[in-house]
């Protein structure tokens, strides 16, 4: 009986983290249970039917489990979604200081391919930080509540992965906006440019930040869907 | 045996009387429920896998640690209280002496 009940939490834990962990301690749990009860005179077949049932349902302590679970990974992947938007703002340090000035008399000049890829940057990275930082605050109200319910871990998942793939566009818009300018303002011979080295180095940060983003999300996906199997 | 409570009754609740056991002495999550059952003079009688994810919440949460213990040839997950987690403890006793003191105050 106690095999049966271990095998169903097994199965619907899926791959969930601190699976081994949970199953051995449920089972010590069981088996200490069932000796005493045979202690007490019970047969053991029967011992062992009232100690699963004394135990719960193994599909209610499963969503328990991956629902508190699911929002600490989420509340993680939240965490790394704004330090990767922190990476950002020596970006904007560094080209607010060193790239020269537009040699067009003012921003309404700006040539339209460049005007356009600017504005999508900011505004993509300016919503997954309103997102990612939404997102951190539910999470971490949920991490240790009890009970969180895995349909909401599984939305913060949903919502943090979005504001990764907007910051991941926004790194990739704003990168491409700034080797274009740059390439530009050579072109046009205006002089304080930012070399070719400069240009990649920033490109390849910003590039970092938004697989590092990425990637966090992408954890937090897994941890919230893998966590428990349909049963 | 006093009358068992229903399990949602303890919700809200069931972290800081676990933490309140576990302050007691280091335990694994056996002997922890059967001693919240025993203090309680059996009137906490919950499904007894919701100990668990309460456990691991405590734990994430830095209010308790934990390590595998091996005795009589058996491997055990030993819960202890932390420094935080008796701070968390006494916050949370003081909140419910106000709260138990107010609902009494209007009921009696």
């Amino acid at each position: 009986v106690i095999e049966r009940y271990l095998e169903e939490l097994r199965r619907l834990l899926g791959r969930g983290p601190g699976r081994a962990r949970l199953l051995a301690e449920v089972e010590d749990h069981l088996r200490e249970a069932a000796r005493r009860l045979e202690r007490g005179g019970a047969v053991r077949p029967e011992a062992e039917r009232a100690a699963v049932a004394s135990f719960g349902p193994p599909a209610e302590l499963a969503a328990q489990l991956s629902g508190e679970q699911a929002a600490t990974a989420v509340g993680w992947s939240a965490r790394l979604l704004i330090v990767a938007l922190a990476g950002f703002v020596p970006v904007y340090g560094f080209v607010e200081n060193f790239s020269p000035p537009a040699p067009w008399p003012s921003a309404e000049a700006t040539p339209a391919h460049l005007a356009w890829k600017l504005a999508a940057a900011q505004y993509l990275v300016l919503g997954a930080a309103v997102v990612g930082a939404c997102v951190f605050v539910l999470a971490r109200g949920y991490r240790l509540r009890p009970g969180c319910p895995l349909g909401l871990a599984r939305g913060l998942a949903l919502a943090v992965s979005l504001s990764a793939v907007a910051l991941a566009l926004g790194a990739a818009v704003g990168a491409l906006e700034l080797v274009e300018r740059n390439a530009l303002y050579r072109d046009l011979g205006v002089p304080d440019s930012l070399t070719p080295l400069e240009v990649s180095l920033v490109s390849a940060w910003v590039g970092l930040l938004g697989l590092s983003a990425l990637a966090a999300a992408a954890w937090s996906l897994r941890r919230a869907f893998a966590a428990l199997k349909p049963a | 045996m006093m009358e068992k409570m229903r399990p949602e009754a303890l919700k809200g609740h069931l972290d800081a009387l676990l933490l309140a056991v576990v302050a007691a002495g280091p335990a694994h999550g056996y002997r922890i429920l059967e001693d919240l059952k025993r203090r309680s003079g059996g009137t906490f009688d919950l499904p007894e896998g919701t100990v668990y994810p309460a456990l691991h919440r405590l734990e994430r949460g830095g209010l308790l640690a934990s390590r595998w213990t091996f005795s009589s040839g058996r491997r055990r997950r030993v819960y202890r209280i932390t420094r935080r987690g008796r701070s968390a403890l006494a916050r949370q006793r003081g909140e419910w002496e106000r709260f138990a003191g107010a609902v009494e105050a209007v009921l009696a």
